[in-house]
């Protein structure tokens, strides 16, 4: 150990004083030198290379391999300015690459690893009721009786989302509020930033309104007030007082959460109480040491065996379900991200074979040179170590370019982000991302360096076989590892651009779906009655007059407003179900009876939305509270209760009473065009008013320029209410397809990558091979060859490998795609019109790109390619 | 033929190793009469084995400047006595020690081969 910092230390003086080093090195062999020829000692034995000698010596003083890799370094790094037009091209290529690698690693990284932030995640769960055939959300009772009666969690909190309005801080605002119980902090393991966080005492009916604040809801909407603990803000009217402030890595389970509240101020309404009709509740639990998700939910199920039996109205037939809650939450975006990486590395790959290609023909060049320093002595490890370092080079460059494109795509995709994948707006380009490009790069450089070292290596084999002119190993096993590159490249393109092709066709497909209503021009703003004068009155008067007051402004043609909008619009605003039963027969009990969505319409709402009216009459003004109890019912539902006769006239009992229906409306798919069309029955808002409501409004011309006026409309009524989520209803299109948007967009700038590298790769071979044959052709051409001919000759040879490679390719895609069938709607994962088209294309930019090069030689003057070597 | 000098040859051969570490005593050995340059190593290596031992340069200065590396011996600039200028190598406790292990070590492994060869 001593002996080796010694020498170290030698070694470092050295390298200080390289000068020093050389001339006394100089000097010592002078001296023997002179002592020598003092002796005659020459007659002896002859010296040797003395220059030979001094660098033996000076070997030992110095970092031999640090010092080859610096000088290698050097060297690439003014090969690499030598060629500009090369050096660029594969930048370039290794940008893109690299760049969409680290884009998609990045995004992952927050989505798949940061978006749940807890300690040992995998004992964490997430609890849901069930009824044999439809998961329910938890009642706050049944979940109390979880709470105290299991054996299997160490601890167990529920939550609930609940957007409420913050004023006092400018104009009222709305805030994405979650209803927590006590010990869900401590059960996701966070410590508060500031103050202190819950406590059973808070999370109490009797116990004074309090909140915690998320970090960025405190920073950004209270400013980052330090004196805010113990103070009181005003949500929906309410003042709760500020306790604590969360850390600003925390992140809960559901996005955007900003501020939170006991749950147990709510729990003693008797929404909560109740076990049937309640709104709902979220369960996570955190897994006793030891114990499995089967026991848990086995111990689970034994209690709600007992609630069955305690509670029969309620109960009957539910089961508990226990489910990790990173699948829960993560589970099926996790195969969507890890196919994009796989695209993504598809990409990299292509551009690896890019850039190999480009480097095997400069080697090709650099043939004489390799020949000189093997004939200087130059081993051939020493030589492909040369040509490694400088790929290495190249692709840490390459890699520091891709990474400030990734940097640049980040935000375009963060821009893109659904709000269903969860921390996606939280992507950083962070160490982990980095050191991943690193990693990335290096490994690059390494796959691309080694193909013209294999060739370095066959090329000092042949030193002696060709002085002059070509080499023989650039005809022979260079134009193999060639075609390989070639047929591997247009297979990769093939295979990345199928997949985005069949995403992109199902994406087509699922816009075409006709979704029961007319999207064009229509508007859809969100409306959350608050504060204390609200109730089914003012809910009622409120609406009418704000849909008033909205059909005047100019450009609106009509306006109505509906409970659940389709596609689930974007606030918290739910549709709630209910079980159904035809009053002429007999039905039986309420806990076996089928269910139903109910929705609340206004009067026109199905005019406004061109739904269209299959039998009887729409709602009118008349259908008010004091009149005979109606509902209207879509297709889907008319056809469950009367597969045979007439809906109209027939009597439906629900939660809402038992109701005449008056008609019947065309298939709305509330979910989404990819959902089924669900039973589902309307009721007047007159006679079942609700204070959360969408309103849909259709417009001449573009619905966006009119959000103002609207907006505007309706704060004559009541300024205090805050308009929300004001849109063109096409936007719920992308809320619900925001995954596959997303997915596709990525897949499409892959599939864009692909295509020209793929061009790039096919033009660079064929230059290439076209160059070798000049010759050839050349003494054709004067032997009298028609263009024609040579153009088949030289195209021919490239367009078999061109065939052979979208052959490969599809083959590979057939065995591939069906990893993305899940994400497929309409057609299926070997779509023959996807397979044909993008066949076809890739085969005709693949023959583009092998023509132009091969065009120039029918123009070849023969003198001219005869003089040419 | 018997006259040729054995020449210890330089170190790049794997099978060097004995040589290499022969050599290596043989300098320490040389140097532990005081200090010396390079040339002087050599000739009093050969005159001492009475001819035999032939120290080539190529094999020498590499010895004696890892020598150096590792510690064993120390190095100054000074004149030589025709007046040039020649760099001096002597032991240093380190080399001393090294010296005394490596003869002591020859000597086991010398008298062990002498006994078996006139066995």
């Amino acid at each position: 150990m001593r002996e080796a910092l010694h020498a170290l230390r030698l070694r470092v003086k050295a390298l200080l004083h390289r000068r020093r080093l050389d001339r006394d090195l100089e000097d010592e062999l002078a001296f023997h030198l002179a002592m020598r020829a003092d002796s005659q000692a020459e007659a002896r034995a002859p010296f040797g290379n003395p220059t030979s000698l001094k660098e033996r010596c000076r070997d030992i003083w110095t970092f031999v391999s640090l010092e080859t890799f610096w000088q290698d370094l050097r060297y690439g790094a003014r090969m690499l300015r030598k060629t500009p037009a090369f050096t660029i091209a594969a930048l370039l290529t290794l940008a893109l690459g690299i760049g969409a690698n680290t884009a998609v690693f990045s995004v992952m990284n927050a989505v798949l690893v940061k978006s749940l932030p807890y300690p040992e995640l995998d004992r964490l769960v997430i609890l849901h009721e069930r009824l044999p055939r439809s998961p329910l959300n938890v009642s706050w009772p049944d979940f109390v009786d979880w709470r105290e009666q299991n054996h299997v969690f160490r601890q167990i909190a529920a939550y609930a989302p609940d957007e409420s309005i913050l004023s006092g801080y400018g104009d009222p605002q709305p805030v994405n509020g979650t209803l927590v119980s006590a010990r869900m902090f401590p059960l996701l393991g966070v410590e508060p930033a500031m103050g202190r966080l819950f406590t059973d005492a808070d999370d109490r009916p009797d116990a004074t309104p309090t909140v915690v604040l998320g970090y960025s809801f405190w920073r950004n909407q209270l400013h980052g007030d330090s004196q805010i603990l113990g103070r009181a803000i005003s949500l929906d009217k309410y003042p709760f007082v500020v306790i604590g402030v969360l850390p600003p890595n925390f992140r809960f389970v559901i996005d955007k959460a900003a501020v939170f509240y006991p749950i147990g101020l709510n729990s003693a309404t008797s929404r909560y109480q109740d076990r049937r009709d309640h709104p709902g509740i979220e369960a996570l639990g955190r897994l006793k040491p030891g114990v499995s998700l089967s026991q848990a939910a086995a111990d689970l199920n034994t209690i709600m065996a007992r609630l069955a039996i305690a509670y029969p109205q309620t109960n009957k037939d539910e089961t508990a379900t226990v489910d990790p809650l990173y699948r829960s939450l993560l589970g099926n975006i996790r195969p969507m991200f890890f196919q994009l990486a796989a695209a993504a590395a598809l990409v990299l790959l292509l551009a690896c074979v890019n850039v190999a290609n480009l480097m095997l023909t400069r080697a090709i060049a650099r043939e004489p040179e390799f020949r000189v320093r093997a004939s200087l002595g130059a081993g051939r490890l020493r030589m492909i170590r040369q040509l490694l370092t400088e790929s290495v080079l190249l692709s840490l460059l390459g890699g520091a370019a891709g990474v400030l494109l990734g940097n640049w795509a980040i935000h375009g995709l963060v821009r893109l982000a659904p709000p269903s994948i969860p921390n996606l707006a939280d992507t950083r380009l962070d160490s982990v991302v980095l050191w991943f490009a690193l990693g990335a790069s290096l490994v690059t450089g390494i796959a691309f360096g080694l193909a013209p070292s294999i060739r370095a290596g066959l090329a000092k084999v042949n030193l002696g076989a060709a002085e002059s002119g070509r080499l023989v190993t650039s005809g022979r096993a260079g134009g193999h590892l060639r075609s390989a590159l070639l047929i591997a490249e247009l297979a990769v393109a093939v295979v990345v651009v199928i997949a985005a092709g069949l995403l992109f066709r199902s994406l087509a497909r699922t816009l075409g779906v006709d979704s029961g209503f007319d999207a064009r021009g229509l508007l859809a703003l969100d409306l959350t009655l608050s504060g204390p004068q609200v109730n089914p009155q003012y809910d009622t008067r409120f609406f009418t007059q704000a849909l008033e007051q909205i059909r005047r402004v100019p450009g609106v043609e009509s306006a109505d407003a509906v409970m659940c909008p389709p596609m689930g619009g974007i606030g918290a605003g739910s549709c709630w179900t209910s079980p159904y039963a035809p009053e002429d027969r007999p039905a039986p009990p309420e806990n076996q009876r089928p269910w139903t969505l109910i929705n609340m319409v206004t009067p026109g709402y199905f005019r406004t939305m061109k739904t269209p009216l299959l039998q009887g009459r729409s709602f009118t003004n008349l259908d008010g509270p004091q009149s005979a109890q109606v509902a209207i019912v879509n297709q889907a539902l008319a056809l469950r209760m009367w597969p045979s006769g007439q809906a109209v006239g027939q009597r439906i009992r629900t939660f809402f009473g038992s109701r005449e229906v008056v008609g019947v409306i065309g298939g709305v798919r509330q979910f989404g065009p990819r959902s089924q069309q669900q039973p589902e029955l309307f009721l007047p808002a007159a006679q079942a008013p609700v204070n959360f409501m969408t309103v849909v409004v259709r417009t001449h011309g573009d619905p966006a320029s009119l959000a103002g006026a609207v907006t505007a409309a309706i704060r004559t009524v009541d300024k205090e209410q805050p308009v929300l989520h004001v849109m063109p209803i096409t936007g719920y299109f992308n809320r619900i397809l925001g995954r596959e948007r997303f997915s596709m967009a990525l897949y499409g700038v892959f599939a864009a990558l692909s295509i020209l590298l793929a061009a790039v790769g096919v033009y660079g071979v064929s230059s290439y091979s076209t160059g070798q044959m000049r010759r050839g052709i050349g003494i054709r051409i004067a032997l009298g060859a028609r263009p024609f001919e040579i153009l088949r000759q030289v195209i021919g040879r490239n367009a078999l490998l061109i065939a052979a490679g979208l052959c490969a390719g599809t083959v590979t895609a057939l065995a591939c795609t069906r990893w993305l069938a899940s994400q497929l709607f309409g057609i299926t994962a070997h779509d023959p019109l996807t397979f044909t088209l993008v066949v076809a294309a890739l085969a005709l930019v693949a023959l583009a790109a092998c023509w132009l090069p091969a065009r120039r030689t029918t123009r070849i003057d023969p003198a001219t390619a005869l003089r040419y070597e | 033929m018997a006259d040729f000098p054995k020449r210890i040859m330089g170190d790049t051969t794997p099978t060097g190793d004995l040589m290499q570490g022969t050599l290596d005593m043989l300098v320490l050995k040389a140097l532990s009469r005081g200090r010396a340059h390079g040339y002087a190593v050599a000739e009093w290596i050969h005159q001492t084995s009475s001819d035999v031992l032939r120290v080539e340069e190529g094999a020498l200065y590499p010895a004696l400047h890892r020598l150096e590396l590792r510690g064993l011996l120390a190095s100054e600039w000074g004149v030589s006595d025709n007046n040039r200028r020649a760099k001096y190598y002597s032991l240093t406790a380190a080399g001393h020690k090294r010296l005394a292990d490596e003869t002591e070590q020859w000597s086991r492994l010398s008298g062990a081969i002498a006994r078996v060869m006139y066995a």
